[in-house]
Protein backbone atom coordinates (compact mmCIF):
# COMPACT_ATOMS: atom_id res chain seq x y z
CA UNK A 1 0.00 0.00 0.00
CA UNK A 2 1.53 3.61 -1.26
CA UNK A 3 0.61 6.50 1.35
CA UNK A 4 -0.06 9.27 -0.04
CA UNK A 5 2.75 12.11 -0.03
CA UNK A 6 2.20 14.86 2.04
CA UNK A 7 3.85 18.76 0.63
CA UNK A 8 4.44 20.86 3.41
CA UNK A 9 4.05 24.68 2.31
CA UNK A 10 7.08 25.78 2.62
CA UNK A 11 6.61 28.49 0.40
CA UNK A 12 3.68 29.47 2.89
CA UNK A 13 5.46 29.20 5.76
CA UNK A 14 8.59 31.38 4.15
CA UNK A 15 5.87 34.08 3.53
CA UNK A 16 4.73 33.97 6.73
CA UNK A 17 7.77 34.53 8.81
CA UNK A 18 8.84 37.07 6.30
CA UNK A 19 5.36 39.09 7.01
CA UNK A 20 6.05 38.46 10.81
CA UNK A 21 9.28 39.43 10.86
CA UNK A 22 8.52 42.71 8.33
CA UNK A 23 5.68 44.00 10.72
CA UNK A 24 7.55 43.80 14.14
CA UNK A 25 10.67 45.05 12.30
CA UNK A 26 8.43 48.27 11.25
CA UNK A 27 6.52 49.00 14.87
CA UNK A 28 10.08 48.56 16.94
CA UNK A 29 12.82 49.99 14.35
CA UNK A 30 10.82 53.41 14.93
CA UNK A 31 11.08 52.65 18.86
CA UNK A 32 14.66 52.53 18.77
CA UNK A 33 14.93 55.65 17.41
CA UNK A 34 15.80 54.72 13.87
CA UNK A 35 13.93 57.36 11.56
CA UNK A 36 12.25 57.00 8.86
CA UNK A 37 12.06 53.43 8.46
CA UNK A 38 11.62 51.62 5.20
CA UNK A 39 8.29 50.22 4.63
CA UNK A 40 9.04 46.53 5.00
CA UNK A 41 6.00 45.02 5.07
CA UNK A 42 5.52 46.43 1.58
CA UNK A 43 8.06 45.40 0.33
CA UNK A 44 7.33 41.48 1.05
CA UNK A 45 4.33 42.66 -0.44
CA UNK A 46 6.03 43.83 -3.50
CA UNK A 47 7.84 40.57 -3.53
CA UNK A 48 5.00 38.47 -3.40
CA UNK A 49 3.06 40.21 -6.15
CA UNK A 50 6.03 40.08 -8.39
CA UNK A 51 6.15 36.23 -7.53
CA UNK A 52 2.37 35.38 -7.76
CA UNK A 53 0.14 37.93 -9.52
CA UNK A 54 -2.28 40.74 -8.63
CA UNK A 55 -4.63 38.65 -7.23
CA UNK A 56 -2.51 36.75 -4.69
CA UNK A 57 -0.73 40.12 -4.22
CA UNK A 58 -3.64 41.78 -2.99
CA UNK A 59 -4.74 38.74 -0.54
CA UNK A 60 -1.17 39.01 0.67
CA UNK A 61 -1.44 42.34 0.83
CA UNK A 62 -4.68 42.52 2.97
CA UNK A 63 -3.42 39.81 5.25
CA UNK A 64 -0.85 42.65 5.33
CA UNK A 65 -2.28 45.68 6.21
CA UNK A 66 -4.65 43.98 8.55
CA UNK A 67 -1.26 42.89 10.68
CA UNK A 68 -0.43 46.59 10.84
CA UNK A 69 -3.80 47.39 11.98
CA UNK A 70 -4.16 45.01 14.76
CA UNK A 71 -0.51 44.50 16.29
CA UNK A 72 -0.34 47.21 18.97
CA UNK A 73 0.21 50.02 18.82
CA UNK A 74 -2.38 49.10 15.41
CA UNK A 75 -4.10 52.25 13.27
CA UNK A 76 -6.90 54.67 14.38
CA UNK A 77 -9.41 52.74 11.68
CA UNK A 78 -8.79 49.39 11.60
CA UNK A 79 -9.52 48.00 8.12
CA UNK A 80 -7.87 50.58 5.79
CA UNK A 81 -4.30 49.76 5.83
CA UNK A 82 -5.78 46.15 4.61
CA UNK A 83 -7.32 48.09 1.86
CA UNK A 84 -4.20 50.36 1.09
CA UNK A 85 -1.79 47.02 0.84
CA UNK A 86 -4.08 45.26 -0.97
CA UNK A 87 -4.07 48.11 -3.59
CA UNK A 88 -0.58 48.24 -3.48
CA UNK A 89 -0.31 44.19 -4.30
CA UNK A 90 -2.83 44.47 -7.01
CA UNK A 91 -0.69 47.25 -8.42
CA UNK A 92 2.83 45.15 -7.88
CA UNK A 93 1.42 42.10 -9.37
CA UNK A 94 0.29 43.86 -12.49
CA UNK A 95 4.29 44.19 -13.46
CA UNK A 96 4.79 40.61 -12.77
CA UNK A 97 6.98 39.31 -15.80
CA UNK A 98 7.33 35.51 -16.64
CA UNK A 99 11.28 34.21 -16.26
CA UNK A 100 14.38 35.87 -14.80
CA UNK A 101 14.17 39.50 -14.60
CA UNK A 102 16.44 42.49 -13.62
CA UNK A 103 17.42 44.42 -10.62
CA UNK A 104 16.55 47.12 -12.22
CA UNK A 105 13.11 45.98 -13.06
CA UNK A 106 12.26 45.43 -9.90
CA UNK A 107 13.97 48.55 -8.14
CA UNK A 108 11.04 50.50 -10.56
CA UNK A 109 8.45 48.19 -9.03
CA UNK A 110 9.25 48.81 -6.08
CA UNK A 111 9.70 52.70 -6.90
CA UNK A 112 6.19 52.98 -8.21
CA UNK A 113 4.76 51.03 -5.49
CA UNK A 114 5.99 53.42 -2.59
CA UNK A 115 5.14 56.53 -4.80
CA UNK A 116 1.69 55.03 -5.13
CA UNK A 117 1.78 54.24 -1.26
CA UNK A 118 2.83 57.40 0.00
CA UNK A 119 0.71 59.14 -2.20
CA UNK A 120 -2.76 57.69 -1.06
CA UNK A 121 -1.17 58.79 2.77
CA UNK A 122 -0.28 62.07 1.47
CA UNK A 123 -3.71 62.87 -0.41
CA UNK A 124 -5.78 61.14 2.77
CA UNK A 125 -3.98 63.61 4.97
CA UNK A 126 -4.02 66.85 3.28
CA UNK A 127 -8.19 65.84 2.74
CA UNK A 128 -7.98 65.93 6.71
CA UNK A 129 -6.36 69.34 6.80
CA UNK A 130 -3.09 67.69 8.32
CA UNK A 131 0.43 68.97 8.08
CA UNK A 132 2.59 66.54 5.64
CA UNK A 133 5.96 65.60 6.80
CA UNK A 134 7.45 66.18 3.33
CA UNK A 135 11.19 65.65 4.19
CA UNK A 136 10.20 62.22 6.07
CA UNK A 137 7.46 61.54 3.34
CA UNK A 138 9.74 61.76 0.99
CA UNK A 139 12.95 59.61 2.93
CA UNK A 140 10.66 56.59 3.65
CA UNK A 141 9.83 56.77 -0.17
CA UNK A 142 13.15 56.28 -0.67
CA UNK A 143 14.48 53.52 1.65
CA UNK A 144 11.24 51.52 0.81
CA UNK A 145 12.61 51.36 -2.42
CA UNK A 146 16.22 50.96 -1.31
CA UNK A 147 15.09 48.21 0.79
CA UNK A 148 13.03 46.68 -1.91
CA UNK A 149 15.95 46.72 -4.55
CA UNK A 150 18.45 44.28 -2.17
CA UNK A 151 15.27 42.13 -0.75
CA UNK A 152 12.58 41.25 -3.27
CA UNK A 153 15.41 39.47 -5.73
CA UNK A 154 16.41 37.67 -2.63
CA UNK A 155 12.64 36.62 -1.79
CA UNK A 156 12.09 35.87 -5.76
CA UNK A 157 15.15 33.49 -5.67
CA UNK A 158 14.71 31.77 -2.59
CA UNK A 159 10.92 31.26 -3.53
CA UNK A 160 12.48 30.19 -7.13
CA UNK A 161 14.10 27.59 -5.89
CA UNK A 162 11.93 26.23 -3.26
CA UNK A 163 9.22 25.81 -6.41
CA UNK A 164 12.02 23.81 -8.47
CA UNK A 165 12.11 21.22 -5.65
CA UNK A 166 8.56 20.89 -5.51
CA UNK A 167 8.12 22.93 -2.45
CA UNK A 168 5.78 25.63 -3.45
CA UNK B 1 -12.17 41.82 0.71
CA UNK B 2 -15.72 42.60 1.09
CA UNK B 3 -15.63 42.19 5.33
CA UNK B 4 -12.67 44.31 5.54
CA UNK B 5 -14.84 47.00 3.36
CA UNK B 6 -17.64 46.20 6.30
CA UNK B 7 -15.33 46.92 8.70
CA UNK B 8 -14.11 49.77 7.39
CA UNK B 9 -17.70 51.15 6.60
CA UNK B 10 -19.13 50.31 10.24
CA UNK B 11 -15.75 52.00 12.20
CA UNK B 12 -16.32 54.99 9.79
CA UNK B 13 -19.94 55.26 10.93
CA UNK B 14 -19.24 55.25 14.47
CA UNK B 15 -20.82 52.18 15.76
CA UNK B 16 -17.04 51.26 17.40
CA UNK B 17 -16.96 47.80 17.89
CA UNK B 18 -14.14 47.37 15.48
CA UNK B 19 -12.06 49.32 18.17
CA UNK B 20 -12.73 45.81 20.50
CA UNK B 21 -10.27 44.62 17.67
CA UNK B 22 -7.56 46.80 19.16
CA UNK B 23 -7.99 45.21 22.41
CA UNK B 24 -8.00 41.62 21.18
CA UNK B 25 -4.59 42.50 19.08
CA UNK B 26 -3.40 44.29 22.24
CA UNK B 27 -3.60 40.43 24.10
CA UNK B 28 -2.34 38.43 21.33
CA UNK B 29 0.71 40.80 20.82
CA UNK B 30 1.70 42.61 23.15
CA UNK B 31 3.63 40.31 24.94
CA UNK B 32 5.92 39.93 22.07
CA UNK B 33 6.20 43.79 21.90
CA UNK B 34 7.48 44.12 25.20
CA UNK B 35 10.02 40.99 24.40
CA UNK B 36 10.84 42.53 21.06
CA UNK B 37 10.97 46.15 21.55
CA UNK B 38 13.30 47.85 23.55
CA UNK B 39 14.04 47.04 27.02
CA UNK B 40 14.83 49.57 29.77
CA UNK B 41 17.21 47.89 31.96
CA UNK B 42 19.90 49.89 31.72
CA UNK B 43 21.48 52.75 33.20
CA UNK B 44 20.44 55.36 30.59
CA UNK B 45 16.46 54.18 30.62
CA UNK B 46 16.30 54.38 34.69
CA UNK B 47 17.86 57.69 34.52
CA UNK B 48 15.79 58.80 31.89
CA UNK B 49 12.58 57.30 34.23
CA UNK B 50 13.68 59.55 36.91
CA UNK B 51 13.68 62.40 35.04
CA UNK B 52 9.93 62.15 33.59
CA UNK B 53 9.22 61.75 37.45
CA UNK B 54 11.22 64.47 39.06
CA UNK B 55 9.81 66.89 35.49
CA UNK B 56 6.34 65.86 36.92
CA UNK B 57 6.91 66.87 40.01
CA UNK B 58 7.96 69.96 39.39
CA UNK B 59 5.02 70.47 36.64
CA UNK B 60 2.80 69.64 39.78
CA UNK B 61 4.85 72.09 42.43
CA UNK B 62 4.79 74.98 40.02
CA UNK B 63 0.81 74.12 39.11
CA UNK B 64 -0.05 73.77 42.62
CA UNK B 65 2.12 77.37 42.99
CA UNK B 66 0.40 79.01 40.83
CA UNK B 67 -3.09 78.06 41.92
CA UNK B 68 -2.06 79.23 45.44
CA UNK B 69 -0.66 82.38 43.93
CA UNK B 70 -3.72 83.14 41.89
CA UNK B 71 -6.95 81.17 43.29
CA UNK B 72 -6.02 80.28 46.68
CA UNK B 73 -7.94 79.50 48.48
CA UNK B 74 -10.56 78.85 46.21
CA UNK B 75 -9.02 76.38 45.03
CA UNK B 76 -6.33 74.40 46.96
CA UNK B 77 -6.52 70.66 44.94
CA UNK B 78 -7.46 71.29 41.32
CA UNK B 79 -7.23 67.38 40.07
CA UNK B 80 -3.74 66.89 41.34
CA UNK B 81 -4.27 65.38 44.74
CA UNK B 82 -3.26 61.41 44.92
CA UNK B 83 -1.91 61.12 41.36
CA UNK B 84 1.40 59.48 40.62
CA UNK B 85 3.19 58.54 37.64
CA UNK B 86 4.63 55.42 35.93
CA UNK B 87 7.44 55.28 33.93
CA UNK B 88 7.15 53.26 30.92
CA UNK B 89 9.22 53.04 27.49
CA UNK B 90 8.05 52.74 23.84
CA UNK B 91 8.23 49.59 22.25
CA UNK B 92 6.21 50.26 19.43
CA UNK B 93 5.62 53.04 16.87
CA UNK B 94 2.25 53.08 14.60
CA UNK B 95 2.88 52.72 10.78
CA UNK B 96 3.15 56.54 10.33
CA UNK B 97 0.44 58.50 7.95
CA UNK B 98 1.99 61.00 6.15
CA UNK B 99 1.86 63.84 8.82
CA UNK B 100 3.63 61.38 10.84
CA UNK B 101 2.68 58.42 13.81
CA UNK B 102 -0.28 58.54 15.35
CA UNK B 103 -0.42 55.59 17.98
CA UNK B 104 2.56 54.07 20.01
CA UNK B 105 2.52 51.24 22.53
CA UNK B 106 3.57 51.14 26.32
CA UNK B 107 5.39 48.76 28.09
CA UNK B 108 2.82 49.44 30.87
CA UNK B 109 -1.00 47.97 31.11
CA UNK B 110 -3.77 46.89 33.37
CA UNK B 111 -1.70 45.69 36.01
CA UNK B 112 0.55 48.38 36.25
CA UNK B 113 -2.86 50.37 37.19
CA UNK B 114 -3.19 51.79 33.88
CA UNK B 115 -6.51 53.46 32.48
CA UNK B 116 -7.94 54.49 29.62
CA UNK B 117 -7.85 58.45 29.12
CA UNK B 118 -4.92 58.95 31.50
CA UNK B 119 -2.39 61.16 30.24
CA UNK B 120 0.86 60.67 28.85
CA UNK B 121 4.08 63.20 29.27
CA UNK B 122 7.63 63.38 28.42
CA UNK B 123 10.18 65.55 30.08
CA UNK B 124 9.00 68.48 27.84
CA UNK B 125 5.15 68.15 28.30
CA UNK B 126 1.89 66.70 26.77
CA UNK B 127 2.53 63.50 24.84
CA UNK B 128 -1.12 62.11 24.33
CA UNK B 129 -3.72 59.93 26.10
CA UNK B 130 -3.94 56.05 26.71
CA UNK B 131 -6.90 54.74 24.60
CA UNK B 132 -6.20 51.21 24.56
CA UNK B 133 -5.04 49.01 27.39
CA UNK B 134 -4.11 45.27 27.68
CA UNK B 135 -2.93 43.17 30.87
CA UNK B 136 1.06 44.04 29.86
CA UNK B 137 1.10 47.47 27.27
CA UNK B 138 -1.06 50.29 26.40
CA UNK B 139 -1.88 52.32 23.82
CA UNK B 140 -1.32 55.87 23.24
CA UNK B 141 -3.12 58.51 20.70
CA UNK B 142 -0.46 61.09 20.22
CA UNK B 143 -0.53 64.61 20.37
CA UNK B 144 -1.02 65.55 16.35
CA UNK B 145 -3.19 62.94 16.16
CA UNK B 146 -6.15 63.65 13.68
CA UNK B 147 -9.05 62.41 16.45
CA UNK B 148 -6.96 63.68 19.85
CA UNK B 149 -7.75 67.76 20.48
CA UNK B 150 -6.63 69.46 23.13
CA UNK B 151 -7.88 72.28 25.34
CA UNK B 152 -5.08 75.07 26.66
CA UNK B 153 -4.70 77.99 27.97
CA UNK B 154 -1.65 80.64 26.15
CA UNK B 155 0.11 83.46 27.82
CA UNK B 156 -0.06 85.31 30.68
CA UNK B 157 -3.30 86.26 29.84
CA UNK B 158 -4.75 82.42 29.86
CA UNK B 159 -6.69 82.89 26.96
CA UNK B 160 -8.42 79.94 26.15
CA UNK B 161 -8.47 77.61 22.78
CA UNK B 162 -7.83 74.09 21.34
CA UNK B 163 -4.85 72.65 19.66
CA UNK B 164 -5.67 69.70 17.20
CA UNK B 165 -3.40 68.66 14.39
CA UNK B 166 -5.67 69.90 11.58
CA UNK B 167 -5.64 73.20 10.15
CA UNK B 168 -8.36 75.21 8.94
CA UNK B 169 -8.82 77.04 5.33
CA UNK B 170 -5.44 78.36 3.42
CA UNK B 171 -3.43 78.54 6.84
CA UNK B 172 -0.03 76.90 5.94
CA UNK B 173 2.09 74.31 8.51
CA UNK B 174 5.19 72.35 7.90
CA UNK B 175 5.02 68.86 9.47
CA UNK B 176 4.79 68.46 13.17
CA UNK B 177 3.01 71.50 13.64
CA UNK B 178 -0.17 71.91 15.31
CA UNK B 179 -2.75 74.73 15.00
CA UNK B 180 -4.66 76.65 17.45
CA UNK B 181 -8.04 78.01 17.68
CA UNK B 182 -8.76 80.68 20.16
CA UNK B 183 -11.95 80.85 22.37
CA UNK B 184 -13.71 83.92 20.24
CA UNK B 185 -12.52 87.06 21.77
CA UNK B 186 -9.23 85.81 22.57
CA UNK B 187 -5.63 87.07 21.26
CA UNK B 188 -2.02 85.44 21.07
CA UNK B 189 1.16 86.04 20.30
CA UNK B 190 4.16 84.46 18.71
CA UNK B 191 6.64 83.04 21.72
CA UNK B 192 2.81 82.58 24.23
CA UNK B 193 3.56 79.17 25.75
CA UNK B 194 0.48 76.69 25.66
CA UNK B 195 -0.63 74.67 28.86
CA UNK B 196 -3.21 72.03 28.79
CA UNK B 197 -6.66 73.17 30.73
CA UNK B 198 -7.36 70.01 32.55
CA UNK B 199 -10.53 67.91 32.77
CA UNK B 200 -12.69 66.75 35.07
CA UNK B 201 -11.32 64.27 37.38
CA UNK B 202 -8.03 64.94 35.47
CA UNK B 203 -9.05 62.71 32.72
CA UNK B 204 -8.22 62.84 29.92
CA UNK B 205 -5.54 65.59 30.88
CA UNK B 206 -4.60 67.43 34.11
CA UNK B 207 -4.41 70.86 33.86
CA UNK B 208 -0.84 72.77 33.57
CA UNK B 209 1.05 70.64 31.26
CA UNK B 210 2.60 72.45 28.99
CA UNK B 211 1.29 71.45 25.11
CA UNK B 212 3.35 73.75 22.77
CA UNK B 213 4.68 77.83 22.19
CA UNK B 214 3.02 79.95 19.32
CA UNK B 215 5.30 79.74 16.48
CA UNK B 216 2.79 82.15 14.49
CA UNK B 217 -0.52 84.23 14.31
CA UNK B 218 -2.27 83.51 11.08
CA UNK B 219 -3.94 86.14 9.02
CA UNK B 220 -7.40 85.80 9.75
CA UNK B 221 -8.59 86.00 6.06
CA UNK B 222 -12.26 87.16 6.89
CA UNK B 223 -12.44 84.42 9.61
CA UNK B 224 -14.31 84.81 13.11
CA UNK B 225 -11.57 82.24 14.24
CA UNK B 226 -8.96 82.92 15.18
CA UNK B 227 -5.91 80.31 14.92
CA UNK B 228 -2.26 80.24 15.05
CA UNK B 229 0.64 77.84 14.13
CA UNK B 230 1.79 75.89 17.31
CA UNK B 231 5.32 73.92 17.72
CA UNK B 232 4.61 71.27 20.17
CA UNK B 233 6.48 70.85 23.39
CA UNK B 234 7.20 67.21 22.76
CA UNK B 235 8.71 66.25 19.31
CA UNK B 236 6.58 62.95 19.12
CA UNK B 237 8.90 61.04 16.49
CA UNK B 238 11.69 60.98 18.92
CA UNK B 239 9.78 58.98 21.79
CA UNK B 240 11.88 56.91 24.42
CA UNK B 241 11.14 56.71 28.15
CA UNK B 242 7.53 58.59 29.17
CA UNK B 243 4.78 59.13 31.78
CA UNK B 244 1.79 57.79 32.54
CA UNK B 245 -0.37 60.33 35.08
CA UNK B 246 -2.33 57.44 37.16
CA UNK B 247 -4.88 60.65 38.16
CA UNK B 248 -7.34 59.96 41.20
CA UNK B 249 -11.20 61.21 40.55
CA UNK B 250 -12.13 63.70 42.99
CA UNK B 251 -14.14 61.97 45.44
CA UNK B 252 -14.40 64.96 48.26
CA UNK B 253 -16.41 68.20 47.54
CA UNK B 254 -14.49 71.39 46.64
CA UNK B 255 -13.89 73.50 49.15
CA UNK B 256 -15.89 77.06 49.30
CA UNK B 257 -13.97 80.32 49.58
CA UNK B 258 -15.32 83.13 51.96
CA UNK B 259 -14.43 86.59 51.62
Amino acid sequence: MRLPTVRFPVVGLLRGLLLVAAVLGVLTLAARGISPTPDLVLVIVVAVALRSGPVSGAGFGLLAGWALDLVPPGSVHPGLTGLLYAAAGALAGRWRRPGPVGPVWLAFVGLVTAVATEAVRVVADLAASLPVDWPAAGARTAWTTVVAAVVVPVVLTVEAGLHRRGLA
Amino acid sequence: MLATLLVVVVDLGGWGWPSRLHSAGAAVFGPVLRWVGPSGDDELSRARAANVRLADELRQARESATATSRLSPLLASPDLQGASVVAARVVAVGSPGASGPERVTLDVGRRDGIEVDQPVVAVDGLVGRVVDVSSWTSDVLLLGAADLRVGVRSGSMGVLGMVGAASSGAASRTGGELTLTVVAGGSVAAGDALVTLGSPGGRPFVAGIPVGTVARVDDPGGTAARTAAVRPAVDVTELDVVGVLRTVPRTTPRPASTP
